[in-house]
């Protein structure tokens, strides 16, 4: 236990749901059963040592504020452990215990009085709270006055102040500005190397990717995997676009989708869900490939469809059709997280109920705002067509690239034509993809050139 | 809870040690706190924080006036007006606190919701400053009683330097522990607002606040003895104004009573608080 910061063991919280506060008391009165009831957490259990930054990743509704609620205390568990090694520091919620028509002075006092300082020890820390925050200008404004940035900002650097063992973050660093995320970063950086330990709640990858070393993943509240940043990223990003073991688009991945997601009406959905055993967890010091490791994590729960397919811009006049289509690396997994500059294949599986001829394929990549970046297909690039597919017979196309996409996510259209260029079949936005960060452009960039630079001394011209 | 837990000598007297131990590590917060508590009912307004002394003190002019003058009620064969008016004065100053206390602890733990579930945050203190910002009224009540009474003559101050802050102290405890019972039932019990002011309503009319025992249906007398309430207003009266029925069984009744409600109290809400998050 000395040197875990957090232990939680077979944590549950069933929230019985009451329609009014009353009919609590009623219940607590009468003895008669008034509740329905909702498993937010089922046997939740892992270890956080001291010194480590944990990210916690999860769907909208997954468990994670709840976890963090009841690893905090601030709400009561319903089975289960959590041992706490520390003075906890928790920032739920943006700007809790700020009070809008206080200047963000008063706020800062009552803020740090609210986390538990005394009010020796926030005069003593005032200046360094508002330098952290840059707020000096506005400090004696009131608060309901910053912007969301500058509020993230004060209640970053009040609750970090409090120099606590084990701080929790939820979202709240998400409002903030590039480089303050990064004076953030380098904030909980120093606090892991004081042995301090973080626990770190977000559904942005990225984040966690760059705060945390280890992570785990909820839905529906159970942890579905834990391991490195890294590879619980890749597998948090398959549950919320991969579509089964696949990582492709299938039709019946899709159907299952909707048999899925009507399922979550029913009320028993959310026990159904805690029936099942799907925990598994990675080791956390394998070399295994990330992409196979992010194959272990069973995904038995209901897959997301991207939220830019619009399958009634399909289009399926022909007989040829694609059956499946995925991306794969050079290893041969099946990916839906690329690394910049690195080679894959798109792999299209076509088939037909009669003979058809030149079967053309083709993609389109389009950026997040639907602006399209590459469309092409084997006409196009003068490349030979599928002179042939037999009725019923099954053909694999391969199309192999390199990927030079800038970071950010894409959405991918396959489409099987004739060499006139009618279309057979297309499947609108069908898959969605991201690339990872990559130092090498800034944000705003769409695709990475591969730039090499030259200098050549004494000379304007480059040569 | 059993009834024998309920007589626990040592979670009862817990329940001092606890108050205290709270007041104390969250000092600095408490003051904060109240002084908010305080200032938020009038944030933006001219005047500010000057109304948490200027409302009380104007309630307090408005029935001085009414008593002295329009109603120019009698206690018993005392035909003096300033004395009643200390008397309803004496009366008033408690029962306006402890309104003052019920109607704004009642919601206090459900209007900080976000503090009690998004930080590690010590809620007993919620229900301490919600008495400390109601302290003003008080203390401008009893002034404005004990001037009334030195005005008519009927001040004794060895007997006010005696009873009146036995009467204090037990009052601060009864209100300390109304405040815990209430803000933490009214976090599972909303309408508890609405039943208090209800309650508070007729209660005015129910105990001996504004008038004299005496005065009152036989029926009504009878129910003074066994109400503990009714037992606070004798103390204070007496305490400041001095023999209407002198009630000797009133030191005895309003203490406990204060004491048990105290202890009780902050044991209900300390039963209760774990599930407090599972409602906000």
């Amino acid at each position: 236990m000395s040197d875990l910061a957090i232990q939680v063991t077979g944590l549950t919280k069933v929230f019985k749901v009451w329609k009014r506060p009353s009919d609590m008391l009623a219940e607590t009165l009468s003895g008669k059963k008034r509740h329905t009831e909702f498993r937010a957490l089922s046997n939740v259990s892992f270890d956080m040592p001291k010194g480590a930054v944990l990210g916690v990743l999860g769907r909208n509704g997954a468990g994670k504020s709840t976890l963090l609620r009841l690893v905090a205390g601030t709400l009561e568990k319903t089975a289960g452990k959590v041992k706490v090694n520390g003075r906890i520091a928790a920032i739920l919620e943006l700007g809790t215990g700020f009070h809008p028509d206080y200047t963000g002075r008063e706020n800062v006092v009552l803020g740090g009085l609210c986390l538990g300082l005394t009010k020796k020890e926030i005069a003593r820390r005032f200046d360094e709270i508002v330098d952290f925050s840059e707020l000096r200008e506005f400090i004696d404004q009131p608060f309901r006055t910053y912007s969301s940035g500058m509020k993230a900002r004060l209640t970053f650097a009040v609750a970090t102040s409090v120099d606590p063992d084990i701080l929790i973050i939820d979202e709240a660093l998400s409002v903030g500005d590039a480089r303050f995320s990064l004076k953030s970063f380098d904030r909980i950086q120093n606090f892991k190397k004081r042995g301090k330990a973080i626990l770190f709640v977000s559904h942005d990858i990225n984040m966690v990717n760059t705060f945390c070393d280890q992570a785990i993943m909820l839905e529906r509240g159970e942890l579905l995997g834990a391991g490195t940043a890294k590879v619980v990223g890749n597998a948090y990003h398959q549950l919320l676009f991969g579509h089964g073991r696949q990582l492709g688009w299938t039709p019946a991945a899709s159907e299952e989708a909707d048999d899925d997601s009507t399922a979550t009406v029913s009320p028993d959905a959310e026990v159904v869900a805690g029936a099942r055993d799907v925990t598994t967890i990675i080791d956390e010091h394998s070399d295994v490939p990330d992409a196979e490791s992010a194959v272990i994590i069973p995904f038995a729960g209901a897959h997301d469809v991207p939220a830019a397919r619009a399958p009634e811009l399909d289009v399926a006049d022909g007989p040829a059709t694609i059956v499946s289509f995925m991306v794969r690396d050079e290893s041969g997994e099946p990916v839906t997280r690329l690394q910049n500059l690195t080679n894959y294949d798109f792999v299209v599986e076509l088939t037909s109920p009669v003979d058809v001829e030149n079967v053309a394929i083709g993609f389109t990549i389009r950026g997040p705002r639907g602006i399209e970046l590459f469309s092409s297909d084997t006409v196009q690039q003068r490349q030979p067509v599928l002179p042939k597919l037999a009725a019923g017979e099954h053909a694999k196309v391969f199309a192999s690239f390199r990927n030079v996409l800038a970071p950010g996510t894409y959405f991918v259209t396959p489409f099987v034509g004739r060499a006139d260029g009618l279309k057979h079949h297309e499947l609108n936005d069908c898959l969605q993809l991201s690339v990872e960060e990559n130092p090498g452009v800034y944000n705003a960039s769409l695709v990475n050139l591969e730039v090499q630079f030259r200098f050549v001394k004494g000379l304007s011209k480059v040569g | 809870m059993s009834v024998l837990a309920l007589v626990n000598p040592i979670a009862n007297f817990g329940a001092l040690w606890g108050v205290g131990y709270t007041m104390f590590k969250h000092r600095g917060l408490v003051s904060a706190m109240t002084g908010r508590e305080l200032t938020d009912r009038y944030a933006g307004q001219v005047l500010g924080a000057s109304w948490a002394f200027l409302a009380p003190m104007l309630t307090m002019t408005v029935y001085i006036v009414v008593f002295t003058f329009i109603f120019q009620g009698r206690l018993g064969e005392i035909e003096n007006p300033a004395a009643f008016t200390a008397y309803a004065l004496s009366g008033l100053a408690p029962w306006l606190t402890m309104s003052d206390v019920l109607s704004r602890s009642v919601v206090t733990v459900v209007s900080n919701g976000n503090l009690v579930k998004q930080i590690v945050f010590p809620v007993e203190v919620l229900p301490i400053k919600v008495v400390f910002a109601c302290l003003p009224t008080l203390g401008i009540g009893i002034t404005a009683a004990v001037v009334a009474a030195a005005v008519s003559g009927v001040m004794d101050w060895e007997r006010l330097a005696i009873y009146l802050p036995a009467a204090l102290l037990s009052f601060m405890f009864f209100v300390g522990g109304l405040a815990y019972f209430v803000s933490s039932f009214g976090v599972f019990l909303r309408d508890l607002k609405d039943i208090i002011n209800f309650i508070l309503g007729i209660g005015l009319f129910l105990n001996p606040i504004i008038y004299p025992p005496g005065g009152a249906p036989d029926w009504l007398q009878t129910s003074f003895i066994y109400n503990p309430i009714a037992n606070m207003f004798f103390c204070f009266h007496y305490a400041i104004v001095g023999g209407v029925d002198p009630p000797n069984q009133a030191w005895i009744i309003f203490p406990v009573f204060s004491v048990v409600v105290f202890m009780l109290g902050w044991r209900a809400f300390r039963f209760l608080k774990p599930a407090f998050g599972n409602v906000l």
